[in-house]
């Protein structure tokens, strides 16, 4: 795993995150529109930033969510536990 | 929207650029402040939180929480 | 249906073999306050949740909880992966190696196996939201007591992570309790 690799994954895990905070926020508060606007903002930029990765390093998610060239990459390791950077 | 947020056309060979330092922002409703006037006994309550500012997508992943009046840091 | 997302929700900085570390961790990967324990418990007591609102909330919570269950998993992985069985006998792990090897099992910190026990459902929802709330609280201070336990940086830091989320996570459930005894006094529920 090389160290633009890792920053990207960084990168994701930092929206992704902020999009799991504003999903339990708006699970209890959900006619709020601010916390809405701002979870609307996160997943555009949380989207775009995993298709530029999925390009580079292959799917984050199977199931049909991206497509895959020969061979499958869903497979490739390291898989979350052993990256070790 | 909490700033300094990536946008997918960042520069990556370069994560080295120095970075504005983001102060934890004063909320201005503090959740304690809300309260229950017509609280009925035997009964739980806990005060509901209203949004304010919020920690940038680095410093909330660094902390554990989005909001600062949620971030109880543990001295150990 | 579940999606699984091959990143974790935190980066595990673990690079050091510590047997007696991975074994108090087990406490939170298969022991009653465990991950585990709160991820299956909220994904069981939903069904049968009165609004839409704690539905979502114990959906949500439960899926992250699933996250945090394979956050611990990596750190215990990290940390015995490179373990002899002449380490691992010597950290008093010998029984755990003989039964399931290097593989991450869920047992808690003494090694007694992860049961249904740990966890209810009474179909109660102010009932079972004390519960979760009650979970959140035994959690957090489960993961206080790691934290003493250990002088890593990278190991304290995931867990100074999973520990803020139990706060956050107790805050929500609150919220969604009000709302459900609010529900249950106008009779909108039962």
């Amino acid at each position: 795993m090389d160290h633009i690799q890792m920053q990207m994954l960084r990168d994701i895990q930092k929206l992704e995150f902020t999009a799991i905070e504003l999903t339990l926020y708006l699970d209890t508060h959900p006619d709020e529109q601010a916390p809405l606007n701002d979870y609307n903002k996160t997943a555009e930029k949380l989207d775009s930033l995993k298709m530029l990765y999925e390009k580079t390093y292959g799917p984050l998610m199977a199931y049909g969510f991206s497509s895959s060239p020969c061979p499958w990459r869903w497979i490739e390791g390291p898989w979350p536990w052993e990256i070790t950077l | 929207m909490p700033k300094n947020s990536t946008t997918p056309s960042q520069n990556y060979p370069n994560p080295q650029a120095p970075q504005t330092p983001n102060k934890p922002p004063t909320p201005k409703n503090p959740a304690t402040l809300s309260y229950y006037p017509l609280a009925t006994l035997a009964q739980a309550y806990v005060p509901v939180q209203t949004y304010d500012k919020t920690f940038s997508p680095e410093e909330a992943l660094e902390k554990g929480t989005l909001f600062p009046e949620l971030y109880r840091p543990y001295p150990y | 249906m579940w999606l699984y997302e091959k990143i974790l929700e935190y980066p595990v900085r673990v690079y050091k073999t510590d047997l007696r570390m991975a074994k108090y961790l087990m406490a939170q990967y298969g022991g009653p306050d465990s991950e585990l324990s709160a991820g299956v418990r909220y994904l069981t007591q939903r069904y049968s949740m009165p609004t839409n609102r704690a539905k979502g909330l114990l959906t949500d919570i439960g899926t992250e909880e699933l996250a945090h269950w394979e956050i611990i998993g990596t750190m215990i992985y990290k940390l015995i992966k490179d373990a002899t069985p002449e380490q691992l006998r010597q950290e008093d792990l010998g029984g755990y190696f003989t039964e399931h090897g290097q593989a991450i099992y869920p047992a808690d910190a003494s090694g007694i196996p992860w049961t249904a026990a740990y966890i209810q459902a009474t179909g109660d929802p102010v009932t079972d939201l004390h519960e979760d709330m009650a979970a959140e609280q035994k959690a957090r201070t489960t993961y206080e007591h790691l934290i003493r336990l250990t002088d890593d940086p990278g190991i304290k830091d995931a867990l100074r992570f999973l520990r803020e989320r139990e706060v956050v996570h107790f805050q929500r459930f609150g919220e969604e309790l009000n709302r459900v005894q609010e529900e249950l006094i106008a009779n909108k529920v039962f």
